[in-house]
């Protein structure tokens, strides 16, 4: 099954497309140099130097997906969908208004990722957190928040990559183990990096005690957020990648050959 | 997203964006390196000050919050620090509670509390025009994406309204007292309309965009913001006075010991310096916006 | 040379089994202003996409598209967006940022304009079209005229040589469409700016443009000057006959189609044709025998119209001796069409009749005014009395003591302006709107005491304005079925009622369709079997016609007065004022939350001097009391 947002574009963007390339691999190259030194700095600075180190880590973690999206030189239509699927992404809650405690924003994130692949399903999650943190507050959390919803879309790109789960039609089993993994991922990965930035600015000396209050206080929070996440992929993955099929087949968002939808 | 309540009296909103972006990346970095008690104080005070500039009486409640989080956040650091040599008391099978301990709580909490005032003068202030312009030129396919989607947010709001008035009069949609499966699964048709809807509006904006030459090399930026004398003026007083706290602080004696006993920084010439520069950075948002307002008085006056 | 040359363009989808162009040859000279026109389905839009390379369709094309000379397709994508400009149906799915500052300077971004360039020219744009004050807005605060607009401001900010348009009006309420109509044809008149236009709704835009070309199945099948082809398609009896001006139709109304046989072969018994109004075959006797008389009457006005059809028949002028001396009917050129002073506006209409009923005095002057509107004798369906409502605690009232009684089985209308609250006022009635004053009584019975399951079971159903908003599932008949959830019926009575009320809507064929592939007519009906699921015995409709053309009107009137006939009570809250003139039973004025007057649509259209039909408008003065088309040819025949 073909991704939903492929690169079928002229030959002579090729040059351009390989001088991205580089620039991605050296700053990936730069962010894991800088990581360790910017750590070792961060232990010296007075004050809360782990909570600015941990901070400036995440945004190397996340350099390298906007420096490759933006060398990509994406098409309209290629921004469009992202657009549209990371305000799905931030609309989710809305719709949900009814159900108190309902965050489906990952679950969302995570489809975006099956759909469309883990490079897309990163910026769909990251922008999604920067967007709706411009609807709902921004905060110190919010890198790392971008980090941690660009992390659920990379993992669920990746699992549709090695072919985990398809990009489309689920079976009822796969649709269970989605869900298992949504709430795994959740738990497991997402919710230990948010509170990890909760750790970080609450820490100006941090000890294993309040390490183990902070991540053991956010479990509850982080179970009913992954629940959340579990229940509306359980209900609303396949309809959902059914619909992205079904735009990927009527609009040819994805034909290689199509001179006219690059 | 947030409108200003005073928009158009807030001088200080109305400033470059990247005027406001160097306050607001200056002031919050330092209020988490400068761990000295009377520039976290100093901080708290002045980060109160700004939002009260710009939100008037409706930050009390947010200020009376955030006094709350200090209150929990002091109080119990003891609970998971047990350093220090003043043990006030000892509870669960002899653990310490110790006044370092607290005071070391005590910097956390308003640490905390200045970063948290700091970003929600931040919010106020970093719209989302702001934002793209400034990293506009850096990652221009993302602050587009981000533009779009700040603008689809609140349409699938009211298109999501729409369809469940539209449901609701054929009778259908969450009727009360409904079991909260049946919430569910009626909020994710909504949600499923929604983004089918979506989908296909994103064709229409995709054509849009390349019928309008999205695409082409050499795309520029357009914004409104211009850059004036006052933000010249104003980027160099930054400048000068972030530069002459951070020498003051440099030369050292400022820093504060919790444990194992409280060793309070030395006030030398150099500390008091630094702690004027420090202050008289922080306030100029709440500066800017008292003497917009005195202006915009003085000008009406006049006329 | 021509701005735009079409060479027997051929152009078909992939797997389509037909061609959606065909041979299409079409030369556009600069600043002209082209109207395309054609039934849903008949490849406008697809043929305005070939305007421009990067909205092109793909799929096979024959033929080519010359821009300037040369093909379209090696013109630089550069050069494209600045010259050609493109604005699309949907006025909210087209704009992409979020602020009118920004979407206006969008182009220029692209182009890579320098800043100083694009402060002009957004200033400039802002100013034209009278954006400044809503500059700085978000987009989502703005009308749906508004957005057009904007969409209009933000592709002509690139100054394009020509602009298209693809039914650009079909989304707006009347009175925003027409002052789109009439920024457009400015920017035509003024800035020599050619436009290329497609649109369904005729009765304004046909006057304005200069140009007429007509599609049907993918082909051409008329093209020139307005009234030339609005005589072709008049001889054609071709269902767009039906979407022209009010007056042309009252003149043919008349005039019945002399010489039409010459024009086209046996147009009149095509198969799978729909038949015109009236009695589109029968013989036009009356236009023989009265050549002489006609010719003084032309004279007399001859004067005033002259100049508006010399452009157009100066070539006939040549060959005929003195056209507009001879009787009007009897002018036929060989091969064209009547090259006749149809009338094309309100204003001509009123002249043309002003001299018919002088040469031809009618017997019959005026129609009854029909009974006086007693809604005490009637079994009421709803009853709203002195009813409030306001959406937000602080927020201004939106229903103002509204005071109406709807008789049952009756196709009651609702007309008015925009944002008056009529659609709230519908929302009320099926209690999702509650007012905190007032009383509402459907069906006998207090609103309040209704349960809200036996509501909407055999009570009320509202059709919403956009219909979509009621499809939810993959398939139409996911939809439908979903009405029938929770009511007990087995798998066999499930499949029979969708069959039951499929049919009565006409969509069988559509049943396994996605609501989103299908057209705006089918939606509606779709939508509309959807709501008849609820089997409602008060059946409330928002804007019913919004977006549809001449034909699926019918359709959907057909559909109506079956529901009707049935003892169904229908209230529908419309723009359309020829829609509410034709086929309602009452019509009512709401205006700034209440209801103005409610009467008969003649006496009610008769006593509106704006607020009417065009056809009521043409014939104000002349007639008494005629407010449809067939009613003005009536008394003219009489």
């Amino acid at each position: 099954m073909p991704k939903l947002i492929e690169d079928g574009r002229p030959a002579e963007l090729s040059l351009a497309r390989r001088r991205a390339r580089v620039k991605t691999i050296l700053t990936i190259l730069a962010a894991l140099v800088l990581a360790p030194l910017t750590a070792v700095v961060g232990m010296a600075v007075p004050g809360n130097g782990y909570y600015l180190s941990g901070t400036l880590i995440v945004l190397y973690a996340i350099v390298p997906f906007f420096v490759s999206f933006e060398g990509r030189r994406p098409t309209a239509r290629e921004i469009a969908v992202v657009a549209v699927l990371t305000a799905l992404a931030v609309a989710a809650r809305a719709a949900f208004i009814w159900v108190p405690h309902f965050k489906p924003m990952a679950a969302v994130i995570m489809i975006a990722g099956l759909a469309a692949g883990p490079q897309t399903g990163f910026l769909v999650g990251s922008v999604a957190a920067l967007a709706s943190n411009f609807i709902f507050g921004q905060g110190p959390w919010t890198p790392w928040q971008m980090l941690a919803f660009g992390v659920a879309g990379l993992v669920a790109g990746l699992l549709a990559d090695v072919r985990v789960f398809p990009r489309a039609n689920l079976s009822w089993p796969r649709r269970i183990a989605l869900a298992t993994v949504g709430f795994v991922l959740i738990v497991g990965l997402v919710g230990p990096i948010l509170d990890t930035s909760t750790f970080f600015y609450l820490s100006t000396a941090p000890t294993p005690e309040l390490a183990a209050v902070v991540y053991l206080a956010g479990l509850p929070v982080n179970a009913i957020h992954g629940a959340a996440t579990a229940l509306t992929l359980l209900v609303v993955a396949n309809p959902l990648l059914d619909q992205l099929a079904r735009v990927r087949v009527k609009y040819g968002l994805l034909d290689r050959s199509r001179p006219n939808c690059p | 997203m947030s409108t200003l309540p005073y928009q158009g009296r807030c001088a200080f909103a109305s400033l470059h964006p990247a005027v406001t972006f160097g306050f607001f990346a200056g002031a919050i970095v330092l209020s988490m390196v400068l761990a000295n008690p009377i520039c976290q104080v100093m901080s708290v005070l002045l980060a109160a000050a700004c939002y009260l500039t710009f939100r008037g009486r409706e930050a009390w409640r947010f200020i009376a919050g955030l006094t709350a989080v200090l209150l929990v956040v002091t109080l119990s650091a003891p609970l998971f620090n047990t350093q220090g040599a003043t043990v006030l008391l000892r509870w669960w099978g002899g653990r310490p509670y110790t006044l370092e301990a607290l005071a070391l709580g005590a910097s956390t909490g308003l640490m905390l509390v200045a970063m948290m005032l700091w970003f929600a003068s931040f919010h106020l202030v970093m719209t989302s025009d702001k934002f793209t312009y400034l990293f506009g030129r850096a990652i221009p396919a993302l602050s587009l994406v981000l533009t779009m989607v700040l603008r689809l947010v609140p349409s699938y709001r009211r298109k999501a309204d729409a369809l469940m008035t539209a449901r609701a009069c054929i009778g259908k949609g969450p009727a009360e007292g409904a079991s909260v499966a049946a919430r569910v699964r009626d909020g994710g048709s909504v949600l499923l309309s929604l983004s089918a809807d979506a989908l296909e509006s994103a064709v229409v904006a995709a054509d849009s965009m390349t019928a309008r030459g999205f695409g082409l090399s050499g795309r520029t930026h357009f914004a409104l913001f211009r850059w004036e004398a006052r933000d010249t003026v104003l980027v160099v007083a930054m400048g000068a006075l972030v530069v002459g706290a951070v020498a003051a602080f440099a030369q050292g004696g400022f820093a504060i010991t919790y444990f194992p006993t409280i060793v309070w920084p030395s006030a030398g010439a150099a500390v008091l310096m630094g702690a004027v520069c420090y202050g008289a950075f922080l306030a100029i948002p709440a500066v800017i916006n008292c003497g917009g307002r005195a202006l915009w008085r003085y000008s009406l006056s006049k006329s | 040379m021509a701005l735009f040359a079409f060479e027997e363009l051929t152009f078909r989808y992939p797997e389509a089994p037909r061609d959606a162009l065909r041979d299409v040859s079409v030369a556009i000279e600069p600043g002209q202003f082209v109207l395309v026109c054609g039934q849903s389905g008949c490849g406008k839009t697809t043929l305005l996409r070939q305007f421009k390379s990067a909205l092109a369709p793909h799929g096979h094309q024959s033929g080519q598209v010359l821009f300037d000379g040369v093909p379209l397709a090696d013109v630089p994508e550069r050069e494209q967006v600045a010259r050609i400009g493109f604005v699309m149906q949907d006025p909210d799915a087209q704009i992409v940022t979020d602020k009118v500052w920004h979407e206006l300077a969008f182009v220029l971004e692209s182009l890579g304009c320098d800043e100083r360039t694009m402060r002009l020219r957004v200033a400039e744009m802002a100013s034209y079209f009278g954006i400044q004050h809503w500059f700085h807005k978000n987009v989502g605060e703005l009308s749906g005229g508004q957005k057009q607009l904007l969409n209009l401001a933000s592709v002509m900010a690139a100054r394009p040589d020509v602009l298209v348009l693809d039914e650009p009006t079909s989304q707006l309420d009347p009175i925003a469409a027409s002052d789109f109509l009439a920024t457009v044809h400015r920017i035509n008149r003024e800035l020599g700016t050619t436009v290329v236009m497609s649109e369904h709704r005729l009765e304004e835009v046909y006057g304005l443009a200069d140009r007429v070309v007509v599609l049907e199945e993918g082909r051409v099948v008329a093209d020139g000057e307005p009234r030339a082809v609005a005589g072709q398609l008049h001889c054609a009896v071709s269902p767009m006959a039906l979407a022209l001006p009010a007056a042309a139709r009252i003149a043919w109304g008349v005039e019945g189609r002399p010489g039409c046989a010459d024009v086209e072969g046996a147009p009149c018994d095509r198969p799978g044709r729909r038949s015109g109004e009236g009695a589109p075959c029968a013989p036009p006797a009356r236009a023989v025998g009265r050549g002489a008389p006609c010719s003084d009457s032309i004279e007399v006005q001859g004067s005033s119209r002259a100049t508006d059809v010399s452009a157009c028949t100066s070539m006939n002028c040549a060959r005929t001796p003195s056209p507009l001396r001879r009787p009007y009917s009897s002018i036929v050129e060989e091969g064209v069409a009547l090259q006749v002073e149809v009338p094309l506006t309100v204003r001509e209409g009123r002249a043309w009749l002003a001299r018919e009923v002088a040469v031809h005095p009618p017997r019959r002057w005026a129609l009854p005014a029909g009974e006086a509107c007693d809604s005490a004798s009637a079994r009421v369906a709803v009853e709203l009395r002195d009813v409030w409502f306001r959406y937000e605690r602080d927020g201004a009232d939106v229903l103002r003591g509204t005071t109406l009684t709807v008789p049952g089985g009756s196709l009651f209308a609702v007309v008015g302006g925009n944002g008056t609250g009529k659609s709230t006022m519908l929302r009320a009635i099926c209690g999702v709107a509650r007012p905190y004053r007032g009383k509402i009584t459907v069906l006998g019975r207090r609103l309040k005491e209704w349960k809200k399951a036996e509501l909407f079971r055999g009570g009320v159903a509202l059709l919403p304005q956009d219909p979509l908003n009621l499809m939810v599932k993959k398939t139409v008949r996911g939809d439908l079925e979903e009405m029938l959830d929770g009511r007990g019926l087995t798998a066999e009575q499930r499949v029979a009622a969708v069959g039951e009320v499929a049919t009565l809507t006409d969509i069988v064929p559509l049943l396994d369709a996605h609501p989103f592939d299908l057209s705006g007519g089918e939606v509606q009906r779709a939508a509309l079997a959807k709501v008849l699921l609820c089997e409602p015995r008060l059946l409330l409709l928002d804007e019913p016609t919004k977006g549809l053309d001449a034909f699926f009107k019918d359709k959907l009137a057909a559909l109506l007065r079956s529901l009707t006939g049935r003892g169904t009570t229908v209230l529908m809250v419309s723009h359309d004022v020829e829609f509410c003139a034709s086929y309602a039973d009452r019509c009512a004025l709401f205006f700034d939350g209440d209801v103005v007057t409610t009467n008969p649509p003649r006496q009610f259209f008769v006593s509106n001097s704006f607020y009417t039909t065009a056809a009521n408008r043409i014939s104000r003065g002349l007639f008494e009391n005629a407010v449809t088309v067939e009613e003005v040819v009536g008394l003219c025949r009489s």
